[in-house]
């Protein structure tokens, strides 16, 4: 048994390589039990490349990991379990058409032959009751919430019998209000017997009770690993900061301000400067009542020169919006109106690039020329000096490299294949950029650029559409936020008005009380400047 | 079971990413590459990637590209050939009596060796390149037509329905409308998959087989119980009256079989060949690549998917007339011969480009009539399907092994 | 030689019938191991040509059990065969599928003729009467007088129905199909999995095809799979990749088929017989695009190669 405090899981002097990049360099982090360690950086900073090494997916070049101060061969992900690391992915690792009784049998180190489904639903129950965290262990996970799901993640590690819990990311997808309840919980789990039930409340109304038994679950330690700071002040013991790789920072619970933690996390790279948005013009797109898939009778305008940002937690509409506003899906009820241009001068920018904006396995000249097929030649043939210039602008705009037209989209890094697209669609000089999760998946200098590329766009005079998960990333670039709920809009707010508070209750529901901005509203469009 | 366009059908294509324009049928932008050019003067531009990148230099990354494509292409061929003839030897040496390298030879020139054989082998390579290409059209546009042996069984009997209804008319318009019936007939016959693709999401490998299977029957039934029978009471197979004569295409190379339907392949290269460097085969090629993408350029994927999914069938029932009217000259159950399923391969081999796939074509001819040849030695011709299996795989595993390779 | 009206008649359609599902039910058996797998193994019509072609190799060797043996394995290796290919070294699935199709059914004809110029002399399976039960009409026939390999089906569609729902192995298998990215951050080898998947079900599609040749028929011809395998394949979408499904659904094909084979011999039926021959291929299709909306096939079939890599 590891006594009180001492270090359950260790790194010394990790390094991991990818070709040329070094992705982590001589990481030296651990965990005791009964902590909550926050692990923070931007992205890129390396956090993911830890945590697969954590998990057992991704061997360090150099250095160790040691578990109860053994060092161990994290060579699987089955390997890590056995240690009694519990983690928490981000995405994939349930099976959306099992139950969450079968989900905690895949995989599961000592499962034995024969697949006990009963007594995994009844294991789940009980972990469920001594941690407040109930699910159904019998429906499939598919169509359990966001939340839930992650609970049966949770759950499943510690059935598994895991000592340290790693989440990655755990509230990215989660509304403020989940998020703040899963940190609860993750107190509660960390504090075990040693500290009793904490003092953070143990979950919202309606929730289940807080541990009934805690003598039965032994204090754990927990890694959280985040990019958000409002979690770290909210819930860490202790904390370390990432930067390209190495560790910029390492601090316990309150003896650190903001700014330097921020200042930690972003180097000297400049931060972008919010925009500032000059007056907006004509209108580039309305919806009227617009009704499609979740989205509810919304009315919206959106002005040539702005940039309007969509926030809300994911799964509110935003998908159904964005194929509205961006003319690829027509509306079940209700108009939508792209006064000028049409959907043809619409830039789209999509939230998988990969899946929905490139063909990898085609050259980089098709991708670049892909949505202008009809303005190229004819039966003929291809007009080669204008595929040519078509195919210059869109890797030059956010420089594409390596800038080879004939080769395979294939052959870009993920990150250039997102260049390539966003340059495409912005060199259209468009009417209406529609732009979802604009910079995910982006190292922060790509992510700046693009940014830097929306503004301009605005600033060329098209009507720019932002919507994203990140918040910070919203209100540095929004001139105006509106906020999704179950498929409304429950605020509409200027910049000086969208502050995070404001946003982030809007984001759970809470309409502005004042009443002088009503929701649905072409009124309050109209209204601000 | 969909099986989508974005994970399968131009898959030999998806996985050669070693292979840019130089030898993929497609126009590369302006030869002088202005994009290149211009993008090489800004090397420490602050987006750029890591400055000591060599790939940064276009001029280096399109040598070196055509240079690697050169030998893709000479290592996809040659492999897999080797593979098929070192498989043929070691069959021929492990489960027959004869020898293995003189029956090897015998397979080569009763196929190649002399006018005769070139004759026959270009003769059966005609409906085979026939569908092979319009299955080209088809696989661009991420549709896996395999049905061609019912359409082109189904294109004969159109066309001759066409010879029926025009009577004496002169012999060119008698070939020119049965051509058109049978491209309609082998269309109608896959009318069916398509909705069923488009509207239901109905694996359109599954359905095309399966009416491929149905399609034996019927026409067993048409050639047996109906007006289209052979009218000669001696006659009790299935099959249908004799062509007058005079309906029958001529040689091209007196004293050969070979007709004037190789004519027709060569139209078909070359349209073919033509179509995919305009805007319109760009278009189908995004629709194989990745409909969405195609969607948001203006494109509606699943009306240019069925439209090549309907031309790829026309072709094949075209294949049909030039069969009834250039080599068996009457309807037969036997009239396909398989030529259907192995159309399909030469396009996959071909990689979905009109010349190479025609080519082999030519290569499938020879194991057919070399493998009839050896028969007579003992070696049974069904080893030329074999071979024709160890091919595909072969081209198939060599584009696997390069993109590997590319990827790591 | 009876009519339609005859009991007789379609007591020997239900007999037969059943004698015929069982290669077509044992192949859709094993393609949908592989498939509920995530694998898409369209070489089955090879794959039974294969087997068809172990069985007579060896039941000429020492009799039918021998046969169902030498089929079964030879199945397994075609599985192995693709795996490879299609597996790990992500060679389109659909390509490989014909390959193994065409090189299958040209390797066992080529095999057959060159190995066998006298045909091979054994006793397939007989019937087996049970006293007293076979009398019955119509059932007697049917159930109470079949060689008893015909059990094999509902014996191994009920294994892998069991096997899948109840053993940690098939959840893993099914979790390969359904999720693999999340059965790889479990800790499931997704290609080990897919691999024995395939190899399963490749051994079943083997036995099919020997159960045909060397448990039933007792010869080998070139058409002798006839396109059972692509039938198997269709089969295994109306049976919504759920095995219980999969007897039904190949009594009723195997029936048709045994229609055709009966009127053929039959007088005076009052019907174009070689229409018939259609008939299980039209039915088939017709039930394959009724069902193919309302069943649910797993998320990860057909996308080998488009999947990232671990």
């Amino acid at each position: 048994m590891t006594p009180p405090g001492a270090p359950l899981l260790e790194l010394a002097g990790v390094d991991k390589a990818f070709g040329p990049v070094q992705a982590v360099e001589g990481v030296d982090l651990d965990v005791r039990a009964g902590e909550i360690h926050a692990l923070i950086g931007e992205n890129g900073a390396g956090k993911s490349t830890l945590v697969k090494m954590i998990a057992g997916l991704l061997r360090p070049d150099r250095g160790e990991i040691r578990v109860d101060g053994r060092a161990v061969e994290l060579t699987s992900r089955r390997r890590s379990a056995e240690a009694g690391i519990g983690v928490v992915h981000q995405h994939f690792s349930l099976v959306p058409s099992f139950t969450a009784a079968e989900n905690l049998m895949l995989g599961r180190p000592g499962a034995g032959r024969r697949l006990r489904l009963r007594a995994a639903a009844e294991e789940l129950r009980a972990w469920g009751e001594r941690t407040g965290l109930a699910v159904d262990p019998d429906v499939p996970v598919g169509r359990l919430s966001v939340g839930e799901r992650q609970r049966v993640e949770v759950l499943t590690a510690l059935a598994w019998g895991a000592r340290v819990l790693l989440l990655d990311e755990p509230t990215a997808t989660l509304s403020p209000d989940e998020a703040d309840r899963l940190l609860a919980v993750l107190r509660t789990l960390a504090d075990g017997p040693a500290r009793g039930p904490a003092g953070e409340p143990a979950g919202g109304p309606g929730e289940g009770p807080p541990p009934t038994s805690p003598a039965e679950t032994p204090p754990l330690g927990v890694l959280l690993v985040t990019h958000k700071l409002r979690e770290v002040e909210l819930a860490a013991d202790r904390v370390t900061v990432l930067r390209a790789g190495r560790v910029t920072g390492r601090h316990a619970r309150g003896d650190v301000a903001r700014q330097r933690l921020v200042a930690e996390m972003v180097g000297e790279a400049p931060a972008p400067t919010p925009r500032t948005g000059g007056p907006a013009g004509e209108v580039r797109v309305a919806l009227r009542d617009a009704a499609a898939g979740r989205l509810r009778r919304v009315s919206l305008d959106v002005r040539a020169g702005e940039v309007l940002g969509v926030a809300g937690v994911a799964g509110n509409g935003q998908t159904d919006l964005v194929g509205l506003l961006a003319g690829r899906t027509a509306p079940e009820s209700g108009e939508v109106a792209h006064p000028v241009g049409g959907p043809g001068s619409v830039a789209y920018i999509p939230e998988d690039r990969a899946r929905d904006a490139l063909a990898a396995e085609l050259p980089v000249w098709v991708n670049a020329v892909a949505t202008r097929t009809h303005e190229i030649g004819s039966w003929r043939g291809l007009d080669r000096d204008r595929v040519a210039a078509i195919t210059r602008r869109a890797i030059e705009l956010l420089g594409v490299r390596p800038a080879a037209p004939d080769a395979t989209a294939a052959h870009l890094s993920g990150g250039n294949q997102q260049r390539l697209v966003i340059g495409r669609e912005l060199q259209l000089d468009p009417g209406l950029v529609v732009a979802a999760e604009p910079t995910r998946g982006l190292d922060p200098a790509s992510a700046r650029d693009v940014v830097d590329a929306l503004g301009r766009a605005a600033a060329g005079g098209a009507a720019v559409v932002v919507v994203s998960s990140d918040l910070d990333e919203l209100l540095l670039i929004a001139d105006r936020l509106v906020v999704l709920f179950e498929g409304r809009i429950v605020a509409d707010l200027p910049r000086a008005a969208a502050t995070r508070d404001a946003v982030a209750a809007a984001m759970v529901g809470h309409r502005d009380d004042d009443g002088d901005r009503t929701p649905d509203l072409p009124a309050a469009v109209g209204a601000a400047p | 079971m969909t099986v989508e366009a974005t994970s399968t059908p131009r898959g030999p294509e998806a996985v050669t990413p070693a292979a840019p324009e130089a030898d993929d049928g497609r126009p590369g932008p302006a030869p002088e590459s202005p994009p290149a050019g211009h993008a090489a003067g800004r090397p420490d531009d602050p987006h750029t990637g890591p400055p000591t990148d060599p790939a940064a230099n276009p001029s280096v990354v399109r040598a070196a590209a055509h240079a690697r494509a050169a030998l893709a292409t000479a290592v996809t061929v040659a492999v897999p050939l080797a593979a098929a003839v070192g498989v043929f030897l070691l069959l021929v040496a492990a489960a027959t009596d004869a020898e293995p390298v003189p029956t090897f030879q015998e397979l080569l020139s009763s196929s190649l060796g002399d006018a005769d054989a070139v004759g026959e082998t270009l003769t059966r390579a005609v409906p085979l390149a026939l569908i092979g290409v319009g299955t080209c059209v088809a696989l661009r546009a991420g549709v896996f037509n395999v049905g061609g042996e019912a359409q082109m069984a189904m294109g004969s009997v159109a066309a001759y329905l066409a010879v029926e209804a025009l009577g004496g008319a002169p012999a060119p318009l008698v070939w020119l409308g049965g051509a058109v019936a049978a491209a309609a007939g082998g269309a109608l016959w896959a009318a069916g998959p398509a909705v069923l693709l488009v509207r239901r999401g109905v694996s359109e490998i599954l359905t095309t087989l399966l009416v491929n299977l149905a399609t034996v029957g019927i026409l067993t039934w048409l050639l047996q119980d109906t007006f289209l029978q052979d009218p000669d009471p001696a006659v009790i197979t299935a099959q249908g009256a004799r062509l007058d004569p005079r309906l029958e295409l001529p040689a091209l190379i007196e004293g050969t079989r070979v007709h004037a339907g190789v004519l027709a392949v060569v139209v078909a290269v070359a349209v073919t060949w033509w179509w995919t460097r305009t805007p319109s085969g760009l278009r189908v090629d995004l629709v194989g690549a990745n409909p969405r993408l195609a969607a948001h350029g203006g494109v509606r994927p699943q009306a240019l998917r069925i439209r090549a999914f309907l031309v790829a069938a026309a072709v094949a029932g075209l294949a049909g007339a030039v069969q009834l009217f250039g080599v068996s000259h009457r309807l037969t159950t036997g009239l396909t011969a398989g030529v259907g399923y192995s159309g399909v391969l030469v396009a996959v081999l071909g990689r979905s480009r009109p010349l190479p796939t025609a080519l082999f074509a030519l290569v499938f001819a020879v194991t057919v009539t070399g493998a009839e040849a050896i028969e007579l030695d003992g070696v049974p011709r069904a080893l030329g399907y074999v071979l024709q299996g160890v091919l595909v795989v072969g081209v198939a595993g060599v584009q696997g092994a390069l993109a590997w390779r590319g990827r790591r | 030689m009876s009519g339609l009206a005859e009991l007789g008649f379609w007591e020997d359609v239900l007999a037969t019938g059943l004698r015929l599902a069982v290669p077509l039910g044992l192949a859709a058996a094993g393609e949908l191991v592989s498939e509920r797998a995530g694998v898409l193994n369209l070489g089955l019509e090879g794959t039974m040509a294969v087997g068809a072609f172990g069985g007579i190799a060896g039941a000429a060797a020492a009799g039918p059990g021998l046969g169902l043996v030498v089929g079964a394995a030879c199945g397994a290796l075609a599985g192995l065969l693709f795996a490879v290919l299609a597996v790990h070294l992500r060679i389109n699935e659909i390509v490989v599928g014909f390959g193994l199709t065409i090189g299958g059914t040209g390797l066992a004809s080529f095999l057959f003729r060159s190995r066998f110029p006298e045909a091979p002399d054994f006793t397939p399976y007989r019937g087996v009467r049970l006293p007293g039960l076979a009398e019955v009409p119509l059932l007697g026939p049917f159930l109470f007088a079949q060689p008893l390999v015909v059990w094999l089906l509902p014996v191994v569609a009920a294994a892998v129905a069991l096997f899948l729902r109840r053993t940690s192995a098939g959840l893993a298998l099914r979790a390969v199909g359904d999720g693999p990215a999340a059965a790889r951050a479990r800790g499931v080898r997704v290609g080990l999995v897919r691999t024995a998947a395939t190899v399963g079900g490749g051994a079943l599609a083997g036995l099919g095809g020997a159960v045909l040749t060397a448990g039933l028929v007792g010869e080998f011809s070139d058409e002798v799979v006839g396109g059972r395998g692509w039938l198997a394949l269709a089969l295994v979408i109306v049976a919504g990749w759920r095995p219980a499904l999969l007897v039904p659904t190949a009594l009723l094909v195997g029936s048709l088929q045994a229609f055709y084979l009966r009127a053929q011999s039959a007088t005076e039926i009052g019907l174009p017989v070689s229409l018939l021959q259609a008939l299980p291929f039209v039915v088939t299709l017709a039930v394959l695009s009724v069902r193919s909306s309302s069943v649910r096939a797993p998320a990860a079939l057909g996308r080998l190669t488009a999947e990232e890599e671990a």
